[in-house]
């Protein structure tokens, strides 16, 4: 199959959806791997390290779309490139498309199949090409609290870690998942009192076994809640329920009873935010304040550290970007359940169920195309 | 300081940037004052935590003493009017104990090496200037490495943090007895090697985060990167320079503000705000009065002349007496006659 690897066109994307190491993979089950001038830049790979895997440079996106059978990209097509794809060819990325019924008509008007990262799900329920960028997510989430907790940035001035003699801040993590599991373990690894809520014993019991002495988790309810973020100098907003918009779980009229230059960093901001006061941000302006509580919200956290987030999510989608070349998309999903579930829009028709559930469209069961 | 018999006059509002409201202070017992010119009127002794400003020259009284950090051997023209002034200066930053340390420098390099880390966590951010790399990696991707040149209080708080993170930390250090005590103490991701000019040259040219913290008490720090160096390093990766308060490090070091904290050369981002802990003050006060409060307990009790006697470490802390430059450091430095304090008590 001849696998083509898109430069990305969204704003702060640094990724890129293939590494040389993939192209070496790909080369190596038979594929030919087309990649756009300097796609992996920013990522820290040259386009020299892509030929020498075995990569064709190709300077203009088109000849990409022309060519390719399978497309790779980190982000979704850019609408006008909508008119470049071609029948029955496949694009592989993250897609998102519960949030955008533009996007998602868009795609239903072109005759090819778009997998998407994100709905890709195991047997156990677990999203293998969500979780690298969790883990991500979750380990930024606390360098920015750190961060704009310094006065000069708005914050009231605590060092997370304390010194000796010096209490340290307390961080309230409201979440027990990969992305609160891994801002636990960056603020513990500063020395701050950690407090991560969640609802599942199970996992409380098991964050307990695994975390370090200065993580209490704790079952997650209402009083709870109130009751830390009194306390708190960083919240990490941490919650995400499947196909579901994120429930506000801090109210604006909670944060008047919250510490003036505490920090929010709402790292659910993708689904919606769990606090009532978030709404999006960027890199380029991360931070707002209201109330005198410092919001923290950017939506795509991990393009700020491209060298690591290309190589954690293409670590994880590499093997499916390779099965679905060397079988082909049908033969791909028949036999791989999880490659299935990431079938969202399939020659016009939108085969995802949340996705038609959340826009109210039409679903068409992807068996019946297969 | 009350239950010692002591009065103390507080100005309006001096505490709120640190969280600590006026009505803590009236409940402790300290009567609140409005003007610094009252303060320098009535008080014995003065306590600020950086040096008297030209406003203040004035105010300063014969006898009064002031006890602050001073940092004089950098500052001419301050020492040359505090010998005016005739009044008692004692810098926080002179204060020695017997081991050769300095117990009002050391919280704050504690503060100083703790933030050395999320500086150079954040400023790797791409939007931010830098490469782009995560300091502690994630499950199957390659950890950032940090590099710390000195072992000493900045140095091990440093790695302490960025260890704590889950990067490969390098601390260089030249006493052998130091490099194993932190080996006993620090945690496994933690890499104690010899300094040396080879060992750095080959270092930086794999780190993402380079954290310079050296220093040779009374001395400018030694440059230990130059700039034909940055060359050799990782484009956007970070130094950060928390020798800045003594020149520098780094040869392309220069000082930066919190408002203004960086900047790049040849493609490395520097950051070298002079005073780190001013950004976290209500850690930083805590720290540093939980330092000076036995001192200026002391001093107040029993006058500067029987403290500095009974006391030799608040005796090296003696920097201007009664119009004398009394700090050899100081002196030296400026090229001013030194007059022992054991002459004046």
């Amino acid at each position: 199959m001849i696998v083509g690897v898109l430069k990305e066109v969204k704003a702060e994307e640094y990724r890129v959806s293939m590494t040389p190491a993939g192209v070496e993979v790909m080369k190596g089950n038979g594929h030919r791997v087309l990649l756009e001038e300097n796609a992996g830049a920013r990522s820290g790979f040259e386009d020299t390290a892509y030929v020498n895997a075995g990569a064709e440079i190709i300077g203009a996106p088109k000849e990409i779309f022309e060519r390719s059978e399978l497309i790779l990209r980190v982000k979704e097509p850019s609408p006008s490139e909508y008119v470049l794809m071609r029948e029955d060819q496949i694009y592989f990325s993250y897609l998102h498309l519960a949030a955008s019924e533009r996007v998602t008509r868009a795609l239903t008007q072109t005759p090819s199949i778009y997998i998407a990262y994100e709905t890709i799900q195991k047997a156990d329920g677990s999203l293998p090409l969500l979780t690298p960028m969790s883990e991500v997510g979750g380990r930024m989430a606390i360098q920015q609290g750190a961060k704009y907790l310094e006065m000069a940035q708005g914050g009231h001035g605590v060092l997370l870690g304390g010194v000796p003699g010096v209490d340290p801040g307390t961080v309230l993590v409201i979440g027990g998942g990969v992305v609160g599991t891994h801002a636990a373990k960056t603020a513990c690894g500063l020395g701050a009192k950690v407090y991560i809520l969640n609802r599942s014993l199970d996992r409380l019991r098991y964050l307990s076994d695994v975390m370090p002495k200065n993580c209490f988790p704790l079952m997650s309810t209402p009083a709870t809640i109130r009751d830390l973020i009194t306390r708190a100098d960083v919240i990490v907003g941490a919650v995400l329920i499947r196909g579901a918009k994120t429930p506000k779980l801090i109210s604006r009229e909670m944060l008047k009873t919250m510490k003036q230059g505490a920090v929010l960093v709402d790292v659910s901001i993708d689904q919606g935010g769990c606090f009532e006061t978030s709404h999006e941000t960027t890199h380029s302006n991360p931070t707002y304040t209201i109330d005198g509580i410092v919001h923290y919200a950017v939506s795509n956290m991990p393009g700020a550290v491209p060298k690591t987030s290309t190589v954690a999510l293409t670590n994880a989608t590499l093997r499916y970007a390779v099965e679905i070349a060397n079988k082909g998309w049908k033969k791909a999903m028949k036999e791989n359940p999880e490659i299935k579930r990431g079938a969202n829009v399939v020659r016009g028709q939108v085969t995802c169920k949340p996705v038609s559930d959340a826009l109210g469209l039409e679903v068409t069961p992807i068996d019946s195309l297969l | 300081m009350r239950q010692n018999g002591n009065t103390v006059l507080v100005e309006k509002n001096a505490g709120t940037g640190s969280g600590l409201g006026n009505a803590a202070y009236i409940e402790a017992g300290a009567e609140l004052v409005d003007t610094p010119r009252e303060i320098y009127d009535r008080a014995d002794m003065v306590m600020h935590v950086k040096e008297p400003q030209p406003s203040e020259y004035e105010l300063i009284r014969e006898n009064q003493i002031v006890f602050t950090y001073l940092h004089l051997a950098a500052a001419e023209e301050l020492t040359h009017i505090l010998t005016m002034t005739g009044s008692v200066n004692i810098a926080y930053e002179t204060i020695r104990k017997a081991d050769g340390s300095l117990p009002l420098l050391t919280p704050m390099s504690e503060v100083a090496g703790r933030m050395a880390i999320q500086q150079g966590a954040k400023y790797l951010e791409m939007a931010q200037g830098g490469d782009g790399v995560l300091l502690g990696g994630v499950p199957g991707v390659d950890p950032g490495t940090v590099l710390i040149i000195g072992g000493g209080v900045v140095g091990i708080n440093a790695a302490k943090m960025a260890c704590g993170l889950g990067a490969k930390v390098y601390v260089l250090d030249t006493n052998l007895d130091r490099l194993r005590y932190l080996s006993d103490v620090m945690p496994s991701n933690c890499f104690l090697l010899m300094s040396s000019p080879a060992a750095t040259r080959d270092l930086i040219t794999r780190a993402d985060v380079v954290v310079g913290a050296v220093l040779i008490p009374g001395a400018k720090a030694p440059k230990l990167v130059t700039r034909d160096m940055l060359k050799t390093m990782k484009k956007g990766s970070v130094l950060v320079d928390v020798a800045i308060d003594q020149g520098g490090c780094f040869e392309t070091s220069r000082p930066t503000t919190h408002s203004h904290p960086i900047y790049t050369v040849d493609g490395i981002v520097h950051y070298c705000v002079a005073n780190m802990p001013g950004a976290v003050p209500r850690t930083s006060t805590i720290a540093l009065t939980n330092a000076t409060l036995p001192y200026a307990v002391e001093i107040a009790n029993k006058g500067w002349k029987k403290a500095m006697k009974e006391n030799p470490e608040i005796k090296l802390g003696a920097n201007v007496v009664r119009s004398k430059v009394t700090c050899k450091g100081v002196a030296d430095a400026l090229g001013l006659e030194y007059v022992p304090v054991d002459s004046l008590l």
